[in-house]
């Protein structure tokens, strides 16, 4: 009966897929919905006789989009049929659906999926993961998953279902560093080695991490932002391991930054050239880079596929607006905020921004986030507009930041009135929702990595 | 023309900071420059001295983990917090500080953690949490508006006034349509938001016990976004 339910729940999810195509749209979560609507464990089931050469999960609070683009250039720069969930659709239902609109499978297929923290456990338990990236741990959205603690905990109840699986860690963040410290796991560690890096002044997104063998707490030589950063205990119970792969050299270019790499064993540095700007973009590469490491590819393949142009929905894409050239960074936490800051918004900036807070169930429904954020800190000699749904949320934090803002409900009549004045460029700052309104208004094709 | 220094005393910036706590001692701070006062705003961590009687106290909500880190240092100190407060110190405590500075906290697993004690109020936690938009009402505050997330259940001893009575949302426990507590000149209550930004009456409140003064003394500020934030949470 539960099989029964299970292949009729597929069957059902599937004819949603097509019929959404035939109907000329792209679905991303409503036939994997479907199928859990009618089935019990429809992804369990799907999953079971499949086979695929590798199968990668990707999750964490920032950086998961885009460190899942960058792998699946990688794999298809090596061969790969790649079956992803592109779209940062990451909640089981996403992870189905991407599986029912995409049937290849076998030894050219792999199955490379982003995943939402909370699915993890679910996820693990279908996919048997042979690889496992963790990008890092932040507050992101605690009305749905409570506390920071409750995050990482789920994730170590994920990698128990997978003990099997190869991580692919973050050095530099404790609470990830925590999720290696299994009995037998093979881990590969990925860090950046940036003294003159320093995190914002008014950055309170961290959480204080401490010692998991003693509790003594954490002190840090170098704070990148957040708790991420070079850590040891106080007591010398637990530290920051040394990295694999390390990022040593950080140049910046006109819209774009080289980045050099140091790999354990290897005498001569990788050197990684990427349109992907910030800080947060040299770990999303470095982790890409550890787990084509981890498949055995060869580096120069490797590096060539990250130099590709890789824009992930919403992250660093750019449009164009009555003429004008406008950048989508998606917000959706502090740090994330906090990123987007530290990378497009210090000393020289002049550029325009548009900040579009929502507040659906998608977005988090608390917006006491923007408080985390270090508004402080943003510069620009542009007008700062604020839009959407929470707008004057937004505009009573720049208030108390000291900076001057002006308030447009409407999202599409912000972006109107923005662009109207010709620059180099503007930036949009959209939480997840305002950026799949702002995008379909825009009627933008909705294109993933290539 | 500057006037004498006012002091905010900070508990547990860095293990008692959640869901944006740390904007309601911004929101203070920047209230009393705007009115001209100089602020100086005193950390306090586990492990420091705490001697200096402070102007207005604030003190976070955290998360388990960071409850843990502190209980010592708050044990240490709690006889000093407690005549302060006692005495009509401005004092506001969001959550985990609300509820550690009640008479004790009992966890998930029937443990007993000791608060300060100045508030007569105890709390124990529940497995379901109380999260959503919430609205009071109150004679001293009016309406009241914030978020709420939390599985502790607190109940005031009797005699106790509440900070105000739920119009929307959980409140202190879910059943008795209290919130939070108005004893002296300290609020203690489970509202995120943070809940100075969008009420700033009780930014002004504590400010005006802090300076011991009346609210109509308090030069008038222009807050122009604060209707508007404030009107997205009671249409809801």
């Amino acid at each position: 009966m539960k099989r029964l339910r299970n292949s009729l729940g597929i069957a059902a999810g599937k004819a949603t897929g097509r019929t959404m195509k035939i109907l000329g749209r792209t679905s991303t979560a409503l036939p994997g919905y479907v199928a859990e609507r009618i089935g019990n464990e429809p992804l369990k089931h799907y999953l079971h006789n499949r086979k695929y050469a590798k199968t990668i999960l990707v999750t964490g609070t920032n950086g998961k989009t885009t460190t899942t683009m960058l792998i699946a250039s990688v794999l298809r720069a090596a061969g790969y049929e790649v079956v992803n969930n592109g779209s940062g659709s990451n909640l089981t239902r996403g992870v189905l659906t991407a599986l029912l609109n995409d049937a290849r499978e076998g030894d050219k297929s792999t199955l490379l999926l982003e995943v939402d923290e909370a699915s993890m456990p679910a996820v693990c338990a279908a996919t048997k993961p042979d690889i496992i990236v963790v990008s890092n741990i932040f507050r992101d959205q605690l009305d749905r998953y409570g506390e920071v603690d409750t995050t990482r905990k789920l994730l170590e109840k994920a990698l128990d279902l997978a003990p099997e699986a190869e991580l692919v860690l973050c050095a530099d963040d404790p609470h990830v560093v925590r999720l290696g410290s299994g009995e037998g796991r093979s881990v590969t560690y990925f860090g950046l080695n940036a003294p003159g890096l320093k995190a914002l002044s008014h950055d309170h997104a961290g959480d204080v991490p401490v010692s998991p063998i003693t509790g003594s707490p954490l002190t840090y030589t170098h704070r990148y932002f957040g708790h991420v950063g070079k850590y040891q205990a106080e007591d010398g119970s637990f530290k920051r391991p040394s990295p694999d792969a390390s990022v040593e050299i950080i140049t910046n270019e006109q819209s774009a930054q080289i980045v050099t790499l140091k790999l354990r064993g290897v005498e001569h540095p990788v050197v990684i050239r990427s349109g992907l700007i910030g800080t947060y973009n040299t770990y999303n590469l470095a982790a890409a880079l550890a787990v084509g490491m981890s498949c055995g590819l060869d580096m120069s393949l490797i590096v060539e596929a990250l130099q590709q142009k890789n824009t992930a929905f919403g992250r660093q894409e750019t449009v164009y607006f009555q003429g004008q050239r406008c950048q989508f960074l998606l917000i959706k936490n502090p740090t994330g905020f906090n990123q987007v800051i530290q990378s497009f918004f210090q000393k020289q900036a002049t550029a325009p921004v548009l900040i579009v807070i929502n507040d659906n169930f998608a977005d988090g429904k608390d917006v006491s986030w923007l408080w985390d954020a270090a508004l402080e800190d943003l510069s620009t000699t542009g007008r700062i507009v604020v839009s959407g749904s929470r707008a004057y949320d937004m505009a009573l934090r720049l208030e108390y930041a000291g900076k001057d803002c002006e308030v447009i409900e409407d999202p599409m009549e912000a972006l109107r009135e923005i662009t109207a004045e010709s620059v180099d460029e503007v930036f949009i700052l959209p939480t997840y929702t305002a950026l799949l309104d702002l995008r379909k208004q825009l009627s933008l094709k909705l294109e993933h990595s290539v | 023309m500057s006037r004498s220094k006012i002091s905010i005393l900070y508990l547990y910036p860095y293990e008692m900071n959640t869901y944006g706590d740390w904007g309601n001692v911004l929101v203070l701070q920047k209230r009393l420059e705007w009115r001209d006062y100089a602020v100086e705003v005193i950390e306090h961590r586990p492990g420091d001295k705490l001697t200096k009687r402070p102007d207005i106290i604030f003190f976070g909500g955290g998360q388990d983990s960071g409850q843990g880190l502190i209980l010592s240092d708050l044990n240490k100190h709690a006889r000093r917090l407690h005549d302060w407060i006692n005495d009509g110190v401005a004092t506001l405590a969001i959550c985990g500080g609300y509820q550690l500075l009640g008479h004790e906290f009992i966890t998930a697993t029937g443990e007993s953690l000791e608060g300060v004690g100045v508030f007569d109020i105890t709390t124990r936690a529940e497995s379901g949490r109380l999260i959503g938009n919430v609205v009071l009402t109150s004679d001293e505050f009016g309406t009241v508006v914030g978020f709420e997330n939390h599985s502790g259940r607190t109940y005031l001893q009797s005699g106790m006034k509440s900070f105000g009575g739920v119009e929307k949302g959980g409140g202190n426990n879910g059943e008795d349509k209290k919130e939070g507590i108005l004893y002296k000149s300290a609020i203690g209550t489970y509202l995120h938001g943070p809940l100075l930004p969008k009420n700033p009456q009780v930014a002004d409140w504590l400010i005006a016990r802090a300076l011991g003064v009346s609210n109509k003394e308090l030069v008038q500020l222009s807050d122009r976004f604060v209707d508007q934030a404030r009107a997205v949470i009671t249409a809801r």
